[in-house]
């Protein structure tokens, strides 16, 4: 089982590269639809655009949801017998998983404004 | 039995072959010459202190200056010059720079290695990091000192409101001593990676190297928006192009965007190898392993990434809209979570532990309040509507010295009294080292923590006086009065830690029981570190054999025979540390310093508008790194060295791993970084622009530079047969294809000038024009250097130092003609087709 994903630091970090590839995303595209003027009729309570940041969202909470369980799986796997890079991969494994979680947290911690603020309003103070 | 740790006579000729190889020579030019990472580090530590008392001297005077309502110890001018001299001094010139010393000086001994695998490199971004501060405090001497302060803001910075110098000492000095950070960044990932001592798997690796690897990683992502950002508004400032200037479709909060695209990692940037030092400290004081080693391993990476995501932060009330807001703002609350990891960790092996108040400990115990507390106002902060209140006032004051002082200045502290008996062989005095603690524990906090309350208050930064009715004039004397308390304690650590070098007591070997490598060495070390490279199976190997401090100094295994005169380090695999290679390093050499002193002849060339002998000073420079090139390393080495008996390893040349090709890798990674940056810009300006093309530039015919564009992938298809060649060992073959390619590269740069004179407008008159203008140089400029080191190799492979088994050479140069040819397809695709989608 356990020679079947080879981890690199690369794969490790993956999560928290698709966290930051989904902020940039959000905030280029509200940059975008704001000064462009892109539709913003309401639908079901939210503008079409919000619907759209949430839709983006969501492959970006599935991949790091994958990466966390294939994490999950491979920090769990204890081989029959131990050989000498299996504390390595547990490590490297585990910590795949853990990134995935706190990139699932950030992703929707980013997300959930989008169900609360109209896109394109100035700051009014 | 004998005394494993007892010197034979073949043991004796050993080490002396071994000092003979590293020692450095003495005197002045031992000392502009020399490479050694210890006297590297040593140097970086020394220079930041000193910078660290030059900002200091001038945090007093504006101390004195806000003492009372009304004070005219500095005009409002000198008071600018003064915030802004003081906030760039501390950031770019004191806390960067001596934690990339204390990784320089610290980590080959942790890993286990007796050199960075670039020695010269290293002495060149100091040599750069010096000059780089000297040339910024310059300035002075011409009355043209920033104070614009230490963000630089335009329009503030533009020449319209700043006619003079000042701003141009800013960004060509600061930018001359970011090399430094670039280069460290390179050489302490490549170290840290490739050089660890052979047994020492990712899974083992000491902590503080995990903070400095993602450190490094953050130097290579976080420094080239403000590298980039320098470039542009210089260009904009010496040749009247334009990217930040409303008039002419320039944008302001393009500088605000790239600046803070650093600031917020750079914030990180000097924290992490700061926690890294607590994170040591904190196994060491409790004398047991480290609570949560995966754990730590998570909260530093993620940190390390969510750090990214924190800049518009900065930017709560520029007037960007709400929504784009709350995704910074949900950011800064996520990093709080791997914040939170680490203290818990920390506190947790403290708990499980038995500390013992030592003078580090007392440090590391500062840390924890000062840091805590800033981190709770950095949340406050973080929340949109509280940020409106504070913004610009001392609040900010208050929390950013919290951070940075607590977060930095205290792990440092504590570790420069934790390792002082492993440079100088003597212990620290604990009545000084205590009062000096008190002092600055106590006379920061009172500085600091009224500020806070005259921040809400409302007084405001970087303004030289205040209005009585304010009522915060007691608070601000109560400031002044501890800040120069904080003062004296400072400099009586600074006085103390002078002193143990001379009087301190012996110190016995590893006074601290700690686990780490470094303390199995010899107190002060010698200059091969160690004389035969460790094998480690432990996290802590001095925990778990405690006679290695004994064993640490007999000559007798892996590279501990330096008869043939070279400085040699071992090359292990990135994850599992098994032996791969030797590595054959640089020794003494002038061309470092030679090469720092050119850039610094052409940079001064340059501000004093003298742009021909500017370029014409290239000459010189080119010439000396050529010279450093071809004597680098040990050019005439085998291709395979026998590292102990029995055990052949190829020399880097021909290894794949070697530490040349992952140099260039994280260099091209840098280098794509500030691409990516300018594109950003690019599109940035776009964004509101109401004509793309702005007129009279034009899109014009696409035919001549599409056949342009076919020249890019001619080239690096030509790279990369030449590296084909020399493969199968025809030298010829390689000489010629890299001929070709360099003709590709030429033709492609010759075809595309003569587009964009034709229809991109002049880069004087339009955003779009500058933009567009600067793309394309920038990717000219790289074509040059590809050149350059192509014919670079032609001469190797013409001199026989090239061929089919060390093939590291060609390699690089294949590689980075294929990077060209993508970064020119980029380039060329945002310049000629991304306007014609808009359109």
């Amino acid at each position: 089982m356990t020679g079947r994903h080879p981890y690199t630091l690369t794969r490790v970090t993956a999560p928290m590269a698709v966290w930051a590839l989904h902020l940039v995303t959000v905030y280029s595209l509200e940059g975008l639809a704001c000064a462009r003027g892109w539709p913003l009729e309401r639908i079901a309570g939210m503008s079409q655009f919000n619907w759209l940041l949430v839709l983006v969202s969501l492959p970006a909470l599935g991949v790091t949801a994958w990466l966390l369980a294939l994490g999950w799986r491979d920090a769990r796997t204890r081989s029959g017998a131990p050989h000498q890079g299996a504390p390595r991969r547990r490590l490297l494994a585990w910590t795949m998983m853990a990134l995935a979680a706190v990139a699932i947290v950030a992703i929707v911690f980013a997300t959930l404004p989008v169900f609360m603020l109209p896109p394109c309003t100035p700051e009014a103070h | 039995m004998t005394d494993p740790a007892s010197h034979s006579p073949a043991d004796q000729v050993r080490l002396a072959h071994l000092h003979r190889v590293w020692a450095n020579p003495p005197g002045l030019s031992g000392t502009l010459t020399g490479v050694f990472h210890s006297a590297v580090g040593m140097r970086y530590v020394h220079t930041g202190l000193a910078f660290l008392l030059v900002g200091g001297l001038l945090s007093m005077f504006i101390r004195l200056q806000l003492a009372w309502p009304g004070n005219e110890v500095l005009d409002p001018d000198r008071y600018n010059q003064f915030v802004t001299m003081h906030g760039t001094t501390m950031m770019f010139l004191f806390a960067v720079p001596i934690m990339e010393g204390f990784a320089i000086y610290l980590l080959p001994k942790m890993l286990g290695t007796r050199d960075l695998p670039f020695p010269r490199m290293g002495a060149f971004g100091y040599w750069c990091y010096l000059f780089g501060g000297l040339f910024l405090y310059s300035g002075f001497l011409f009355g043209e000192v920033p104070d614009a302060g230490w963000f630089m803001y335009v329009p503030l910075t533009g020449r319209t409101y700043s006619p003079g110098m000042g701003p141009d000492f800013w960004l060509i000095g600061v930018t001359f001593a970011e090399i430094a950070a670039v280069t460290a960044a390179i050489e302490l990932i490549v170290s840290i990676l490739l050089t660890r001592a052979p047994g020492m798997g990712i899974h083992r690796m000491p902590l503080f190297a995990w903070y400095i690897l993602v450190m490094a990683f953050m130097i290579a992502f976080g420094f080239p928006p403000l590298i980039l950002a320098s470039i542009l508004l210089e260009i904009e400032r010496a040749f009247g192009f334009a990217f930040f200037e409303v008039a002419r479709g320039g944008d302001p909060l393009l500088w605000q965007h790239l600046f803070w695209l650093f600031g917020h990692p750079e914030v990180y940037i000097i924290f992490l190898p700061a926690a890294g030092v607590v994170t040591t400290l904190v196994a060491t004081v409790a004398q047991r392993p480290i609570v949560g080693y995966h754990w730590i391993v998570l909260a530093v990476i993620a940190m390390g990434f969510l750090s990214f995501g924190l800049w518009v932060h900065h930017m709560f009330t520029v007037g960007i809209p709400l929504l784009s807001l709350s995704f910074f703002s949900a950011a800064s609350m996520a990093v709080a979570i791997p914040t939170g990891i680490q203290i818990f960790a920390w506190l947790a092996t403290l708990w499980s532990g038995r500390p013992r108040m030592s003078v580090p400990m007392l440090y590391l115990a500062g840390f924890f309040f000062i840091f805590v507390l800033g981190g709770l106002t950095g949340v406050m902060v973080a929340l949109v509507p509280f940020d409106w209140q504070v913004h610009d006032t001392h609040f900010v004051v208050a929390h950013l010295h919290y951070v940075l002082i607590g977060g930095m200045m205290f792990p440092m502290f504590a570790g420069l009294y934790h390792w002082l008996p492993l440079a100088s062989g003597r212990m620290p005095s604990e009545v000084l080292g205590r009062a000096g603690f008190w002092l600055v524990f106590l006379g920061f906090n009172l500085t600091f923590l009224p500020m806070h309350l005259t921040g809400m208050a409302g007084l405001p930064r970087r303004v030289y006086t205040y209005a009585p009715e304010l009522g915060v004039s007691w608070l601000n004397l109560l400031s002044t009065a501890a800040g120069f308390a904080l003062a004296v304690g400072v400099v009586a650590i600074l006085v103390d830690l002078a002193l143990c070098f001379r009087h301190g007591r012996t110190a016995p070997a590893n006074p601290w029981h700690a686990g780490s490598l470094e303390w199995a060495m010899a107190m002060p070390p010698q200059p091969y570190n160690f004389a035969a490279i460790p094998r480690v199976d432990s996290g802590y190997p001095l925990w778990d054999d405690p006679e290695l401090p004994r064993h640490g100094g007999v000559p007798r295994g892996l590279l501990s025979d330096a008869s043939h005169g070279q400085r040699e380090l071992m090359g292990t695999g990135m994850l599992d540390a098994r032996p791969q290679q030797v590595i054959r390093v640089a020794t003494t050499s002038w061309a470092p310093i030679l090469a720092a002193l050119a850039i610094a002849v052409l940079l001064g060339f340059f501000i004093a508008k003298a742009y021909l002998a500017a370029a014409l000073t290239l000459l010189p420079l080119l010439g000396i790194l050529a010279w450093w090139l071809w004597t680098t390393g040990d050019r005439n080495a085998p291709a395979r060295i026998e590292a102990e008996p029995g055990l052949w390893l190829p020399v880097q040349a021909a290894a794949p791993n070697a530490p040349g090709w992952w140099a260039t890798v994280i260099a091209l990674l840098i280098d794509g970084s500030l691409f990516a940056s300018l594109v950003f810009a690019y599109f940035y300006l776009w964004l509101n622009a109401p004509a793309w093309p702005a007129p009279p530039a034009a899109t014009g015919p696409l035919l001549l530079p599409l056949l342009a564009a076919a020249l890019l992938p001619a080239a690096a298809f030509a790279g990369s047969t030449a590296l084909r060649r020399s493969d199968r060992g025809q030298p010829r073959g390689l000489r010629l294809w890299l001929l070709l390619a360099s003709v590709a590269g030429a033709a492609y740069v010759a075809a595309q000038a003569l587009v964009l004179a034709w229809i991109a407008g002049d880069p004087t008159g339009h955003a779009y024009s500058s933009v567009v203008w600067t793309l394309a140089g920038f990717h000219w400029v790289h074509v040059a250097v590809t050149v350059l080191i192509s014919a670079f190799v032609w001469a190797r492979s013409a001199a026989g130092l090239v061929d089919a088994g060390k093939r590291l050479e060609p390699r690089i140069a294949a590689a980075l003609w294929r990077y060209v040819a993508a970064q020119g397809l980029v380039a060329w695709a945002v310049i000629h087709v991304f306007p014609r989608m808009t359109t």
